[in-house]
């Protein structure tokens, strides 16, 4: 195993994703570049601000940073499990992007290291973004000897717990490999993933608990969870840091002796739904959502949720079925083909309903037994409306995501880039509409009009894209 | 006239001129077969021509309309270079669709017919996305030959295809072009071109430099090889 | 019809800014003062925060708007300076492939 091979596969797939995520849809422009650029930078300094404001109202001069602290490590398996789902997700997809590598002179070890390495650095920005608030805002408050509490309570669990969750990916995929289920690891690791994440939240509640206790009681909570913390306390940072790094040299090496030698292609879709369908645009546009593995991900999520409330007495608004609208933003890129395949065209606005609506029809299918379940737990019919508004306008939205930001080749960082900058304009607005104290009718005026500019803004998109694709105008 | 392509231009960017007045024709019952170095065009040409590229200069007729019309654009099939099928359908419903978008009735025993002489039996039924390189050209093919379009133009599509399933593609081209319709070949394959071309054309920079029936090309220059070396010599002279 | 997209795209861009203003001066008066019972103004007088308590023993937060015209004058002026570069790049756009056209 050559460590140059290594760094210069995790050059291409960087270099890859940037001219991608950079070269399509809005962010091909130079000036839709530098202002994507300057509302996350805007978002993270507010986000910063918040944070700071918010501690300082609360926390600031009082003894709670401590279980605070406590209560975050703990349930850092929690989170970084969470991330990490939707990481595999993401990446999962992203299956052609080892394709590239393919004709290249490396090993299939030296492929998938690579891979992992590049993984992890995306990992750690959005990290950097997620947590990064919450450290400077602390620090902030507390002075700088307080980096090292953050350093022993956040960062270093959240980079083992990244590291050992890894091991065991690379370990499940082999099993599987030896199961000859690899081909579905598509379906199969985000199940396995969710029954990991239904293990610790309960624990990881019980935990928080705990620790509210002990603080009230005044008695020193210990858990293996805290290691790092508590090896800083005890006996000081330089030993802390030097079993961490220790215990990452180990992971690493189990990551490469786990690694998969063989690459074994993933199976995308899943024959579900009659052929016939095949014959009519609509019926097309709903075989590629209804057959692709995310969105079987997706519903097998939904249905798992509404079960467990059913079991568990949870009496909810099914919210849930918004988990199904996210399928938006691959709607476009996904059915691209169907565009692509004949020169016989159908006019962007024809296309665009075809992606609405076979959504819909999707959510529909799968609204139907959950909201049934929700009716028979007692939950008024008048509460579930809203939740169909939500997930309509949520539709629409990703819907735009997918056009204006399209994930080509499955490339995860689009959606990811796409994402942040729609939850950031989304939270400005919905949080600066909400200071007017609108009256509800007036409210859903406002958002129905919102999302009347984000159909309009979608079709245009499309239309854009497809005098993009004929050379008439400059991407 | 089944193709009329008058007088066409076509530049990418202002500096990047890459048709200069390109003008050819193909009669019914003809395959014409396009050759050319690779960047001399071809691809460029064929998207102009169904409307995949917007015209810029002159004008093209697909039997007989503008070839924006949409009466144009059901007269004619494009079997593109690439093989970007949509991966989530099975063969037969990509050819379902196919035929919806022509508004054609899809015959299933010929499709399983065709999958038969094509090496794929009982294989329609299986996701495009499990197909191999191959595979994916064959199932454009048969699409073709199902829906039988007054053009119908293949770009490169046989790269890949076994030596088995080429010769039955030599018959079934054949079969399409005497029942009155038009071929527009493009490939580097010689000897198919040679087994099946009636007129060929050659594409030099962006320029036509011959059209001709394929008999005077095997007088005059005694293969199509010859033909082509001697205006790639001749265009790279000048 | 072109004209009209770019005014409901400059629209648009202003009703973000404007809220995006709204939004932060609201959190500047929400956390200037935890004072309970007195009222915070923020935006150029137009948000005005107030937290109050309740016979209950619990803490009401109220927030609203204290004067609509800031609010008015800032989605102006965004408004006004959207449509400006808007109209600055198509000429410079122009301008650029007259130039391409004339080499």
């Amino acid at each position: 195993m050559r460590l140059e091979s290594i760094v210069l596969l995790f050059r291409l797939f960087w270099t890859f994703i940037l001219r991608r995520v950079l070269g399509r849809g809005l962010l091909a422009s130079r000036m839709m570049r530098i202002t994507g650029a300057f509302i996350v930078i805007i978002g993270f300094a507010g986000f910063n601000v918040l944070s700071y404001t918010v501690m300082r109202q609360y926390l600031g001069g009082t003894d709670l940073f401590e279980p605070v602290l406590a209560i975050a490590n703990v349930s850092v398996g929690f989170w970084v499990l969470i991330a990490y789902t939707l990481i595999r997700v993401l990446f999962l997809k992203a299956d052609e992007l080892l394709k590239l590598s393919f004709n290249l002179p490396a090993t299939n070890k030296e492929r998938t290291l690579a891979f992992a390495l590049f993984e992890a650095s995306v990992v750690a920005v959005i990290t950097v973004f997620v947590f990064g608030a919450f450290s400077i805002s602390t620090v902030l408050l507390e002075g700088p000897a307080f980096i090292t509490n953050i350093v022993v309570s956040i960062w270093l669990p959240v980079a083992s717990m990244y590291l050992l969750l890894s091991v065991a990916y690379y370990l499940l995929e082999r099993g599987l490999i030896v199961m000859r289920l690899a081909r579905l690891r598509g379906l199969l690791v985000p199940m396995i993933l969710a029954l990991g994440l239904s293990v610790l939240f309960p624990y990881t509640n019980e935990q928080t608990a705990v620790i509210a206790e002990s603080f009230i009681e005044g008695r020193d909570y210990v858990s293996p969870l805290l290691v790092y913390s508590m090896l800083e306390k005890n006996f000081g940072l330089w030993l802390a840091v030097l079993i961490f790094a220790a215990a990452s040299t180990a992971i690493v090496a189990g990551i490469v002796a786990a690694a998969p030698r063989a690459y074994v292609p993933l199976r995308r879709f899943i024959v579900v739904l009659p052929s016939r369908i095949a014959t009519w645009r609509l019926g097309a546009y709903t075989l590629v959502l209804f057959r692709s593995f995310e969105t079987l991900v997706a519903v097998i999520f939904v249905f798992a949720f509404a079960l467990f409330a059913w079991l568990q007495h949870i009496i909810l608004p099914p919210y849930v079925l918004a988990l199904i609208t996210f399928q938006g933003v691959y709607a476009y890129v996904n059915s691209e083909p169907l565009r692509r395949m004949s020169a016989l065209r159908f006019s962007a606005w024809k296309n665009y309903l075809s992606i609405v609506c076979s959504q819909l029809i999707l959510w529909v299918t799968v609204a139907i037994p959950v909201v049934a379940v929700s009716l028979a737990q007692g939950i008024e019919v008048s509460a579930c409306l809203p939740v169909a508004g939500f997930c309509l306008s949520n539709i629409l939205i990703s819907t735009l995501i997918g056009i204006a930001f399209p994930p080509e080749k499955g490339n995860p960082f689009t959606v990811l880039v796409g994402a942040v900058l729609a939850i950031i304009i989304i939270l400005t607005i919905a949080l600066g509409l909400n200071v007017f104290n609108l009256k509800p009718v007036v409210s859903a005026v406002v958002y129905s009009v919102l999302n009347i500019l984000v159909v309009m803004y979608s079709i245009l998109g499309m239309r854009r894209m497809e005098r993009i694709q004929r050379h008439e105008v400059a991407s | 006239m089944p193709l009329t392509v008058d007088h066409v231009d076509y530049a990418y960017t202002l500096q990047k001129q890459v048709l200069h007045d390109v003008s050819l024709s193909i009669s019914e019952n003809t395959i014409l077969g396009l050759i050319g170095p690779n960047g001399s065009g071809k691809s460029t040409l064929i998207k102009v021509i169904l409307d995949l590229l917007q015209t810029q200069g002159g004008s093209i007729r697909i039997d007989g309309q503008l070839n924006s019309t949409r009466s144009a654009k059901v007269s004619s099939i494009y079997l593109s270079s690439n093989d970007y099928l949509p991966e989530f359908l099975t063969g037969e419903e990509y050819l379902r669709f196919m035929h919806g978008l022509y508004a054609e009735p899809l015959d299933l025993e010929v499709l399983e017919n065709h999958f038969a002489r094509y090496s794929m039996s009982g294989r329609h039924r299986d996701l495009i996305e499990d197909y191999s390189h191959g595979m994916r050209k064959k199932l454009q093919l048969i699409a073709a030959f199902m829906l039988k379009r007054r053009l119908t133009v293949i770009d490169e599509t046989l790269n890949g295809v076994d030596i088995e399933s080429v010769g039955i593609f030599e018959k079934d081209v054949r079969d399409l072009a005497n029942d009155g319709r038009s071929v527009l070949l493009c490939s580097h394959d010689f000897g198919v071109l040679e087994n099946v071309a009636d007129d060929v054309a050659v594409l030099i920079q962006g320029a036509l430099v011959f059209q001709g029936d394929l008999d005077s090309v095997n007088r005059d220059y005694g293969n199509l090889s010859a033909l082509a070396s001697e205006y790639i010599q001749s265009m790279g002279a000048e | 019809m072109k004209w009209l997209l770019r005014i409901i795209t400059a629209v648009s861009i202003s009703f973000v800014i404007t809220m995006a203003l709204v939004v932060a001066g609201f959190i500047m008066a929400m956390f200037s003062t935890m004072d309970v019972g007195v009222r915070k103004f923020g935006l150029f007088g137009a948000i005005f925060f107030e937290a109050h308590d309740q016979p209950s023993g619990a803490t009401a937060l109220e927030i609203g708007i204290a004067d609509g015209t800031p609010i008015a004058v800032i989605f102006c002026v965004a408004f006004l300076f959207c449509l400006a570069v808007t109209v600055v790049l198509e000429k410079l756009k122009l301008h650029k492939k007259q130039l391409l056209q004339a080499r």
